[in-house]
């Protein structure tokens, strides 16, 4: 094939920003709270723990930072986790998938199905209740090695999973040279 | 054949091996416990020990009866499938073909059973994920032989090897002693330097028992005589220093004597080595991205370290990093287009804005020194104080890395030059990218910049605080020609 170097006007190519992504389920909120509230009733619990087994901490000096603590981390998470789920949203392309996560900082992930490896679908036990599965996908990228979509209804997921894998699949016959 | 088409549970053999194992993970949790109680002051009663016994054996039984009943594999459509997990249930699809290898392994429990572990290797797969625990002897060679039938095929298929013509093997790289003194009077002698401390601080510890008795009672008169002075200051920094350049000059010569590059077909070929002669070879279709930098030293004398990052590398262990000494820009220039043949750098420059500096200024610089002055001011008194020095170093180190940083694309490749005192120079080609992404934060979103980072097999290479159009346009030109190229990236 001979060599050739056309310019590529940027304008003619698929555009990223112009797409208009598609939220993660609602129900994926109350997944997250529930989440929390089991986390930090099991943080309040240790700390309860902890100063029963050492009365002399109960000062203070020592309550007032260790309960600001806790409040200003139970409010950090709820915040930010509630600000970083209504901005999670997902868009699938013919080429590829796109992924965007994250509040104070928003990550755009795009991942070509030819890089795909293979991927993961889970569903932990309070997703199971509401409905809803979460799909891994993993390349060979180094530092990131998997892109996880949260919060999908259980049935999408399955067909989402079941449309990337037959994306993944026709392209090893013309993949090689 | 066996196809594995069914749904399968592990043969019996596998409970065993997972109880093995969860008996390990569960020991591992809960030794600093265990020594505790067992060394603690208040001793516990005999029924404390038997009930807490039970409990972790009960524990271990029904979480390892669980989870092997959860675990299910087979085949489908080309794909391995793996279902495991008990509250949260994984289902695994590995297409075969994306399946780079399949190792099979013994442990004393498997060899006695006539069983082997199942271990399937990708780029992408998590270490525990892709694990079946236990196979008899004909079934783990019958599923691998079947995967493998699937699996990834050579680059060069075997009609079109007869085709290439075998080449000579060009010699890249031969260093000599005068290169390797000139490599390693410029290394980092602080980084040496911290490790003989390193060194010397673990040795003390080790023999200070032994300094306390009565032999060597006259070290510790001979300590109080000694009074601090600047020149005892100076002195002692010149030896350290003295000491250092010894050091990196013993350890590059160990590293890197009688280091020789040679291009063959297909890879490079680096051999070295002192007492024992050590060969590397890396096929070109695995490096995924390259990068040579150099201190500011190096720089003036025009020396350079290439680092090839391969597939698979381990980012963590500096010891399996691939680093090459380059002490003529002609060997570069001679190395490089094995990986790319056209360097961007011949094209355009451009930039990052300096909201950068501005930025890691207001939400790096300044916080972290005040508190660094604050801190030490409550030690140190006014000395403290001098920590405010440390920000106008800041901010000129993140000055210096926003002006130095410029980029160059080219229809084949993306360079990045970046660096303050010293350089580094990232090469990598747009087919070794496995996927982009675009972040931004809370000021980028309002003033319409991004950063935009590419993953790599090899590592992370990122383009900070740029507009967010060109951000765009370089992620939508990197997918376009990943999506539109029929080429393999490994």
């Amino acid at each position: 094939m001979a060599f050739t170097n056309i310019s590529i006007d940027p304008a003619s190519l698929p555009q990223s920003g112009e797409l208009a992504l598609k939220p993660i389920h609602p129900s994926y909120l109350k997944v997250l709270r529930i989440v929390w509230f089991m986390l930090f009733t099991l943080l309040l619990l240790v700390l309860c723990v902890l100063f029963y087994f050492n009365q002399d901490w109960l000062q203070l000096i020592v309550l007032l930072p260790v309960i600001s603590a806790y409040l200003l981390l139970l409010v950090f998470t709820v915040v930010v986790g509630t600000g970083s789920f209504r901005r999670k949203a997902y868009a699938i392309r013919e080429k590829d998938i796109m992924y965007q996560t994250g509040w104070i900082f928003r990550k755009l992930h795009i991942v070509p199905y030819s890089r795909l490896q293979h991927c993961v679908l889970k569903t932990g036990p309070i997703e199971r209740r509401f409905g809803l599965a979460s799909i891994g996908l993993f390349t060979a990228a180094s530092e990131v090695r998997d892109i996880r979509l949260h919060g999908l209804p259980q049935a999408e997921a399955e067909q989402l999973r079941e449309w990337i894998l037959q994306q993944i699949q026709p392209m090893q016959a013309s993949e090689y040279i | 054949m066996n196809t594995f088409d069914q749904p399968r549970r592990q043969p019996l053999i596998a409970l065993i091996i997972t109880l093995v194992r969860i008996t390990r993970a569960v020991m591992g949790a809960l030794w600093p416990f265990l020594l505790a109680a067992l060394l603690g002051s208040k001793r516990k009663k005999a029924s404390y020990w038997i009930f807490s016994s039970i409990a972790v054996l009960v524990f271990i039984l029904v979480r390892s009866v669980l989870d092997y009943l959860n675990f299910k594999f087979w085949v489908q459509n080309g794909q391995l499938m793996i279902r495991r997990g008990i509250l949260t249930k994984k289902n695994i699809s590995m297409p075969m073909s994306r399946i780079q290898s399949v190792h099979l392994e013994q442990t004393l429990w498997h060899t006695i059973t006539n069983a082997y572990r199942v271990i399937i290797d990708t780029p992408g797969a998590e270490k525990e994920e892709a694990v079946i625990y236990a196979l008899q002897r004909a079934e783990a060679l019958a599923l691998k032989e079947l995967i493998l039938s699937h699996a990834h095929a050579d680059l060069v298929k075997p009609e079109q090897q007869a085709a290439v013509l075998p080449e000579p093997a060009k010699k890249l790289v031969q260093l000599g002693l005068r290169d390797l003194a000139r490599f390693s009077i410029t290394a980092n002698h602080i980084e040496t330097l911290v490790l003989l401390l390193a060194l010397v601080v673990s040795f003390y510890d080790n023999v200070s028992p032994v300094l306390k008795t009565e032999q060597f009672r006259w070290l510790a008169d001979y300590e109080e005589t000694i009074q601090f002075s600047w020149r005892l200051f100076i002195g002692t920094t010149v030896l350290l220093l003295i000491v250092s350049v010894i050091a990196s000059y013993i350890r590059t010569t160990l590293r890197f004597f009688r280091f020789t590059m040679t291009a063959k077909q297909g890879g490079l070929n680096l051999h070295w080595g002192l007492i024992e002669m050590r060969h590397k070879m890396i096929p070109f279709r695995k490096i995924q991205l390259v990068s040579w930098r150099a201190n500011f030293l190096r720089r003036l004398l025009g020396l350079f370290q290439l680092q090839l990052r391969i597939t698979g590398e381990d980012e963590v262990s500096k010891r399996q990093r691939i680093l090459i000494p380059i002490t003529a820009a002609t060997q570069l220039s001679a190395i490089l287009p094995y990986y790319q043949p056209a360097l961007p750098s011949d094209g355009e420059a451009y930039g990052i804005l300096p909201a950068y500096y501005q930025r890691r200024t207001i939400l790096i610089g300044i916080p972290v020194t005040l508190l660094l002055t604050l801190g030490l001011y409550a030690w140190l008194g006014m000395y403290g104080l001098l920590a405010l020095l440390w920000l106008p170093y800041f901010i000129s180190t993140s000055f210096l890395f926003q002006r130095n940083f410029s980029y160059w694309v080219n229809d084949q490749a993306i360079q990045i030059k970046r660096g303050v005192w010293g350089r580094e120079q990232l090469l990598l080609k747009w087919q070794q990218v496995q996927f982009v992404t675009v972040v931004q934060s809370i000021y980028q979103r309002k003033h319409q910049l991004a950063t935009l980072q590419l993953q790599t097999a090899g590592g992370q290479v990122a383009i900070p605080y740029i507009p967010l159009q060109t951000a765009r346009e370089l992620c939508d030109y990197a997918l376009w020609k990943i999506e539109s190229s029929q080429e393999n990236w490994m």
